[in-house]
């Protein structure tokens, strides 16, 4: 029996749809989070990358498809009124005061029933009533005016009375619509038509190359890949114009770009000019067509672009076209959206022809221009799609006429001949870079993708911020602290896709290092080093920039550049630390190979780094960036333990209690400290200073607790409550609760006694008594009397609780983990005495010992807070009764 | 190789040692206690069906795995702990090659070169003669992403090759191969062999590795099902049977009783533990049925 193949149509929509299948299993895939608890499962029968298919990944992709959509018409509607005003600036002409088209129907409205009102005698009581609801009935149509066109408060009241009086003297004929009404099927309106619709052209005429753009950049992935569906698609028993047809569909149905910005910008546009119900229909219409013609460019340029360059270049090519796409869509963004765009926009349109329209991007402008009926602009639509369609699919099929040839296929070498002799190889330059940096030198030049990736895309951001704000740029230049954080921040950025990236980038081609006779480690630091010169480029280049604009350079400027350049070096190994803890060299797609989380995360922390730019205290800074180095020597201790076990899908190193996680929850608890002191002053809450510090630090306090222990007790820390002190451990010495507190007074009571010698000495030796009356003169609003009471909650019952958390369970465990006792003691007492206040660092240190003690004798988190208790008692209440 | 140098060397002990070698992925177990011991110049062949645990055994071997228990040492340097050392003596070959985009195959050969140690000029020394001989030439211009599959394994030979190690650890070296580049790999592995190199391979080709091996290990379902030279392995089963029938007989469905062998001096090949009764007689030479266990690291 012979089957006979799938005609046309069928043919197009069986490929259509699996094309569209795969697109939904990707994008359902990243969505749904059980994947990764497969992919480390125990028999290799349930091991499996295939992500399941499950309701929540629907779910997601609806929910985030309408979010995309409702931005999407939001700022349609946004565009389009700026569109409205801007016209509205430019074109005096015509008569009439502006309103709505709903305020318009109200008052035609009100006109016809006064008209009626009339009817009745002079005098009489139906008149009266008559007219008498009807102005009341205008009066509140007014409001609702005023107040959905954003009428400012004070002209509220001028403007209506202004409505009021034209009604009464002209009607409705003293007013007009804003927006030009086409009624769908009518002939071209009577009225001299704003330029609304060669604005409109205009945009769409920039925003389809753009679409095109991005669509070939983002959607067909490595152009460069040897692999083409179309060699296999071509063995299927349908015609080569068949495929390409499905291609074209599949394109235009897949373009996610397309639906959420182009459909509802075709729907605002419609609604302006008055289609009404008809737009969301007729939008869908031209949101299709936008598509399809999309489509079609994309296809001829995908099979012309395979049949004549070969992979290397087709990657070159493609990453080209990225950024020619990403700077027209910023454009578009920029005209749309800016400042000044908008009348820029006005102000072009105003100068095109009309007929400038009848390109086939622009089509779907001329349903609202006005110069042509809108139902021969739908015909011309139709007509545009169709011819479109079937020229580039004739074009393909001529293209692959001669057979399904490539550019380049897989390089089979040649066969010596019997008398050939070898050809000798050509000397490889030795250069200065050896080894691992001359690879990825070599790539960076040579892999375009990975350059604009990695260096263009910050700049292009960059540049696009500027674009939207060019006071940014003068900011930066008048301020040498915005500009330290600028250039901070343009190397921070850098490192996210080239530093983070140090392991996945490696991708399958991983099992090359692991031949060589060093250890991994090494080599991905060598990697970090070569990302941080290239940032430190940009750091330096941009404060370079400052400093010209800028030439009076004092130690201010200095510590701020300083810091934004030791900034940018610890970033470097952090991220790339980071990255390395965050990449499954497993998985295949590369892609889904670095958890974003921790890109996150990154990228918090490096802007809590920024924060500390803008502290004028030099103390801070040097705070900030001890915590860093430690961080980032952590972070690295977490690396090594990790690197044996990379490539094992099941081993990994049991979650523990790492120096890394005490010190990140040290830095988030006093930068959320910080903000919450912000939000609560700035926004006015009402509070006494001394209540709003207590209710900073223990809402920041809160938080890091709640969120450590969490993400302790997800990853199953084996131990969690005895390591952190909460309970008794089973095993080792251990104190009963009583012992416990016992020695956390003993701690506590020999802190105070050397923090009383220390203040005794301060307070008699000259010198000394001065910086201590400056610290003190700082802290004076905390010393009025209603913050006693404030304060002294905070010192001795919030302060002690979460402190001790923080310093004691989390960053002393941590350094237990790899340190001696003493060594784990000192440091931590050390970096407990750095993030206090100068003045208070010698007894703080000593109270971080004694309390480290404690915690070390008892094992329990009980003893370190009633030192902390003990010692803030004493010598908070010391200084404050002493006032 | 002149047989009092092999005498010589082999007193030193084997090269390459398996003993005990476990791996569990969570409740399944990829290899249960593998013994085995290369000396050197030896070809030894590890057979065995897809997903019997020979990838699994290599990778331990390359330190990228960690063994559950047991060890694995390659010149008395454990390959787990010592992975850093390990790696000079061993030269790898991948069973699909991966390369990375836009390097050429002399830059890779560079750069495998200069992370090894080489000076540029040691590097052209060497790889001069190995490109000529795999016929690979004229293709260092391209770039190597665009070799066809059996150039790419050649590369990936030669890279193993460059710093010339006294191991060559090959996965399935000549799956993908044309039969020009199939013979070519042959003869290089014979005269690596007779130079000194021992040559540990795995593969699932049972004719190729009857040509190349002296010895042979049949690894079924993650334990060793036989091991030992052609002639020995046909002592066991009938006498002229080929590779291919001794290996389907060792690795029957139910039959995953060891074939014992006649024990040798300071040579593994013990019999894994299995539910099933050893056949008749087998009973006496069998050694100590598991290795003792050995607590992770």
């Amino acid at each position: 029996m012979t089957t006979a193949p799938p005609g046309v149509l069928r043919a197009v929509v069986i490929l259509a749809k699996f094309a569209l299948r795969r697109r939904i299993n990707r994008i359902r895939g990243n969505l749904s989070g059980a994947w990764r608890k497969r992919k480390t499962a125990a028999a290799p029968e349930k091991r499996t990358a295939t992500p399941p298919k499950s309701r929540g990944s629907f779910l997601g992709m609806l929910f985030l498809g309408g979010i995309f959509l409702l931005n999407g018409f939001t700022f349609a509607s946004l565009f389009l009124g700026r569109l409205e005003d801007e016209l509205e600036k430019l074109d005096g002409s015509r008569k009439g005061l502006p309103v709505s088209e709903y305020l318009y129907g109200e008052l035609e409205l009100a006109a016809k029933a006064l008209h009626t009102a009339e009817a009745w005698p002079e005098g009489s009581k139906e008149r009266a009533k008559g007219r008498q609801e009807w102005q009341a009935f205008l009066e509140k149509a007014f409001e609702h005016e005023v107040t959905i066109a954003q009428v400012p408060k004070e002209e509220r009241a001028a403007r209506i009375a202004q409505w009021r009086v034209t009604f009464e003297r002209q009607g409705p004929g003293g007013f007009r619509r804003k927006h030009i009404h086409v009624p769908f099927l009518s002939e071209p309106a009577d009225e001299e038509c704003p330029a609304l619709g060669r604005a409109m052209g205009l945009t769409y005429l920039l925003l389809g190359p753009a679409l095109m753009a991005m669509m070939i950049g983002q959607y067909q992935q490595h152009l460069g890949t040897a692999s083409w569906s179309m060699e296999w698609l071509y063995t299927l028993p349908v015609h080569a114009r068949v495929i390409f047809l499905a291609q074209i569909v599949e394109s235009a149905a897949g373009n996610f770009l397309n639906w959420f910005i182009t459909f509802p910008l075709s729907v605002a546009m419609l609604r302006a000019a008055g289609f009404g119900w008809w737009s969301l229909p007729l939008a869908l219409g031209l949101a299709v067509y936008v598509g399809a013609v999309a489509g079609c460019v994309h296809t001829i340029a995908e099979t012309w672009f395979r049949k004549s360059f070969s992979a290397g270049k087709l990657k070159n090519i493609q990453a080209l076209i990225v950024v020619f796409g990403t700077l027209l869509f910023f454009g578009v963004m920029w005209l749309a959206l800016g400042e000044v765009g908008p009348s820029y926009l006005a102000a072009w349109s105003c100068h095109l022809p009309a007929l400038a329209l009848w390109n086939p991007l622009s089509l779907p402008a001329l349903l609202c221009a006005g110069t042509t009926a809108p139902w021969l602009a739908c015909a011309a639509v139709l007509v545009a799609g169709a011819a479109s369609v079937l020229l580039s699919v004739h074009a393909c099929e001529l293209m692959v006429a001669q057979g399904l040839i490539r550019a380049a296929g897989a390089y089979e070498g040649v066969r010596k001949t019997a008398a050939g002799a070898a050809r000798t190889p050509s000397r490889s330059q030795p250069g200065l870079i050896r080894g691992i940096a001359a690879k990825e030198l070599r790539l960076l030049l040579r892999d375009r993708a990975f350059m604009v990736q990695a260096l263009i895309m910050p700049l292009l951001i960059l540049g696009y911020q500027v674009a939207l704000n060019p006071a940014l740029l003068k900011g930066a230049a008048g301020n040498i602290q915005h500009g330290a954080t600028l250039a901070f921040g343009l190397g921070a950025y850098v490192f996210l896709f080239s530093a983070f990236q140090v392991l996945s980038s490696e991708g399958p081609g991983l099992w090359l290092l692991y031949t060589f006779p060093r250890d991994l480690r090494t080599i991905l630091c060598q990697k970090t080093l070569l990302w941080c010169g290239f940032a430190l480029l940009y750091t330096l280049a941009t404060l370079g920039i400052c400093a010209l604009y800028n030439p009076a350079l004092d130690w201010d400027a200095l510590s701020y550049a300083t810091t934004a350049v030791v900034g940018v070096v610890l970033c470097a190994f952090i991220a790339a630390a980071l990255g390395i803890l965050a990449t499954d060299p497993l998985e295949a797609e590369a892609q889904r190979r670095v958890d974003p989380m921790m890109m996150q995360l990154y990228l918090m922390l490096a802007a809590m780094y920024a924060l500390v730019i803008y502290n004028p205290s030099v103390w801070a800074k040097l705070v900030q960036i001890t915590l860093s180095l430690l961080l980032a020597f952590a972070l690295w201790q977490k690396v090594r333990d990790r690197i044996p076990y990379m490539l094992d899908p099941t081993e990994a190193p049991p979650a523990r209690l790492g120096l890394s996680d005490g010190l990140i929850a040290a830095l988030a608890f006093f930068v959320l400290q910080g903000l919450m002191m912000i939000l609560l002053v700035v926004g006015k809450a009402g509070l006494p200073l001394g209540a709003s510090l207590l209710l900073a630090f223990v809402t920041a306090g809160v938080l890091v607790t709640v969120l450590t222990l969490y993400i302790y007790w997800r990853n199953k820390v084996p131990e969690l409550w005895a390591t952190l002190g909460f309970c008794a451990p089973r095993a080792g010495p251990r104190a009963s609760f009583v012992g416990a507190i016992f020695y956390g007074i003993l701690a506590g009571g020999a802190a105070s006694l050397a923090a009383c010698a220390y203040l005794w000495v301060l307070r008699h030796n000259e010198t000394l008594r001065r910086l201590r009356d400056e610290a003190l003169k700082l802290s004076g609003p905390f010393s009025s009397s209603e913050n006693t009471w404030w304060l002294g909650m905070l010192a001795i019952f919030a302060a002690p609780l979460f402190e001790e958390y923080i310093f004691r369970g989390l960053v002393y465990r941590g350094m237990r983990r790899s340190f001696s006792p003493a060594g784990a003691i000192l440091a931590s007492a050390a970096i407990f005495a750095i993030v206090h206040p100068p003045i208070s660092a010698l007894p703080v240190f000593g109270l971080g010992v004694a309390a480290a003690l404690a915690f070390e004798k008892s094992r329990l988190l009980v003893a370190p807070v009633v030192a902390h208790m003990v010692y803030n008692a004493v010598v908070v209440g010391q200084s404050l009764l002493g006032h | 190789m002149p047989p009092e140098s092999t005498e010589a060397n082999s007193t030193q002990g084997p090269l390459v040692r398996i003993s005990g070698l476990s791996k569990r992925y969570g409740d399944f177990a990829a290899l249960t206690d593998l013994h085995l011991e290369v000396p050197r110049s030896e070809i030894f062949a590890l057979l065995g069906p897809n997903g019997a645990g020979k990838t699994t055994t290599i990778r331990m071997l390359m330190g990228i795995l960690q063994p559950s228990a047991g060890t694995a040492s390659i010149g008395g340097l454990d390959c787990f702990a010592d992975r850093v050392e390990v790696k000079r003596l061993v030269g790898y070959m991948p069973d699909e090659p991966v390369f990375y985009d836009f390097l050429r195959g002399r830059e890779i050969i560079s750069f495998v070169g200069e992370m090894h140690g080489l000076s540029p000029v040691e590097i052209s020394l060497r790889a001069g003669p190995l490109l000529r001989a795999l016929d690979l030439a004229e293709a260092t211009e391209e770039y190597a992403v665009n070799y066809s599959k059996g150039m790419k394994k050649k590369l990936a030979l030669i890279c193993a090759l460059l710093h010339d190690p006294q191991v060559l650890i090959l996965d399935e070296p000549t799956n993908g191969l044309d039969p020009y580049a199939t013979r070519t790999l042959h003869e290089l592995i014979r005269k690596e062999a007779a130079g000194g190199k021992t040559v540990f391979f795995s593969t699932h080709l049972l004719d190729q590795a009857e040509k190349l091996c002296s010895r042979v290990g049949i690894i079924y379902k993650g334990k060793l099902a036989a091991v030992g030279t052609l002639d020995e392995l046909r002592s066991k089963v009938s006498q002229n049977s080929s590779l291919e029938e001794i290996f389907f007989s060792v690795t029957q469905e139910g039959a995953g009783a060891a074939l014992p062998l006649p024990s040798r001096e300071g040579v593994g090949g013990v019999p894994s533990a299995s539910p099933l009764p050893l056949r008749e007689g087998a009973g006496g030479g069998a050694g100590p049925a598991t290795a003792p266990e050995t607590p992770p690291p």
